[in-house]
Order: structure tokens, then sequence, then C-alpha cells
């Protein structure tokens, strides 16, 4: 996919979530790693927020495009860790 | 390789059967390791002469390869140097009416959360959950 393509998927995410999306390629072949922080996510289980957030991929991208999403990680705001 | 992949699969469905909530991250790990495993199997026929090499031995254009089959666990990453198998998942997948691809990739999202970053308790029926999509993908990946 394009970076154009990644940028409507990451900004699909954030819109539909909330919070902040990232991206970042994965070995320079087109591909794309997601990551989205979402207090959303909070009440769901790893697999709820997979199905929600691919949902989101497949209304956002083409059937070729898709395969390029590498990963689209969904993290709630207590799974990460806190520096201090 | 895949011999250690059905053990691992038994393991975490013998810690399942337990029903015991405590123990259904151990069973989430498991089975992404079975994942992990079947992946880098998959790496090491495709990629033999350099898997097959030591470390010292391996050329800069062969090192991502290396890594990713003996130290790294970017199971996305492994994905994405076998667009084959991505493309026979597809196809299997138009066939039987089910996205094997996107599922596999959940499932290695959802590994990569819960192995690394997060401090909640699974409940058992959620790793169950797991465990049976693990099931159906694991036998497409041997």
């Amino acid at each position: 996919m394009t970076q154009q393509q990644a940028k409507a998927l990451a900004d699909a995410l954030t819109q539909r979530f909330g919070g902040d999306a990232e991206l970042e390629p994965v070995n320079d072949r087109g591909r794309y790693r997601f990551a989205i922080t979402s207090k959303q996510f909070e009440s769901m289980t790893q697999m709820q927020r997979q199905d929600e957030v691919w949902k989101v991929a497949d209304q956002t991208m083409s059937r070729d495009a898709i395969l390029d999403v590498s990963m689209i990680l969904a993290f709630a705001p207590a799974d990460l860790p806190t520096m201090h | 390789m895949r011999t250690v992949a059905e053990r691992r699969f038994d393991d975490a469905e013998e810690l399942g059967k337990t029903g015991d909530n405590a123990r259904a991250n151990g069973v989430a790990y498991l089975v992404g390791f079975v994942i992990e495993i079947l992946l880098k199997a998959k790496l090491i026929e495709k990629f033999h002469q350099i898997a097959i090499k030591r470390q010292h031995a391996v050329k800069d254009d062969e090192r991502e390869i290396w890594l990713l089959v003996w130290k790294r666990h970017d199971l996305d990453d492994m994905l994405s140097r076998m667009a084959e198998l991505e493309a026979a998942l597809k196809k299997k997948g138009e066939r039987d009416g089910y996205d094997y691809p996107a599922d596999l990739k959940k499932l290695c999202a959802t590994w990569t959360i819960q192995a690394r970053y997060s401090s909640r308790t699974m409940l058992m029926n959620e790793a169950a959950q797991l465990l049976e999509r693990v099931r159906k993908l694991k036998e497409l990946l041997k």
C-alpha cells in the first residue's frame, strides 16, 4: 500500500476509536504496522479489539491493499507502561 | 519444529481444561507460541540456506531473515516474507468463506500485546476462544 493509503487507515482508526493511531513501515515492502491507543478498548477483550479494528480496515481499504496491513495493535491506556 | 508446535498446543489444551482463570494468560501465551513456531518452520523451509548458517557466516543481506528465524518474535514481519503463504491462506479463505490472513494477523497482534505488554489477566473463556482459532489456523500453517 502507499503511504497515503496507510495514513487513510490510521485516520479512520482515530475517527472510529478516538485516541492516537500510529503507523510504521514493515521492512520496506509496502506493508505497514498500525497501533492505536484508545480508552474504548478498556472494556474489550483482545480479540474483540481485533475484530473491531479490522472492521475499520475492511471498510477503509481495498481488497488488495488490505493484505499490506501487517498488524493492527490495539492498546488500552492501561496496557502501556508508565514512565516515572 | 512442527512436532514442538503440536506439543505446545497440547500443553495449551491441557492447561485450558483446568478452567482456572489464573492459567488463562498461560494458555494465550502458548497458542501464540504455536503460531510463532509454525511461521518460523515455514521461514526455514523457504530460506533454508540462510537458516542453516552460523551467525558469523551470515551475509549482511541475509541477516534480517536469519534473525527472524532464530532470534526475533516479529510474527507479522515473518509473514511479510512469505507472500505465497498469505496468498494460499487468502485463496483457501475465499473457498471456505473465512478471512484466514486477517485472522492470523489478529492472533499475532493479540499475542504481541498479551505476551509483552498487558498486565491484564485474561479470563479462560477468552483464552479458549484463542485456542479454537489457533486450532483451525495451525492446520493451514503446517
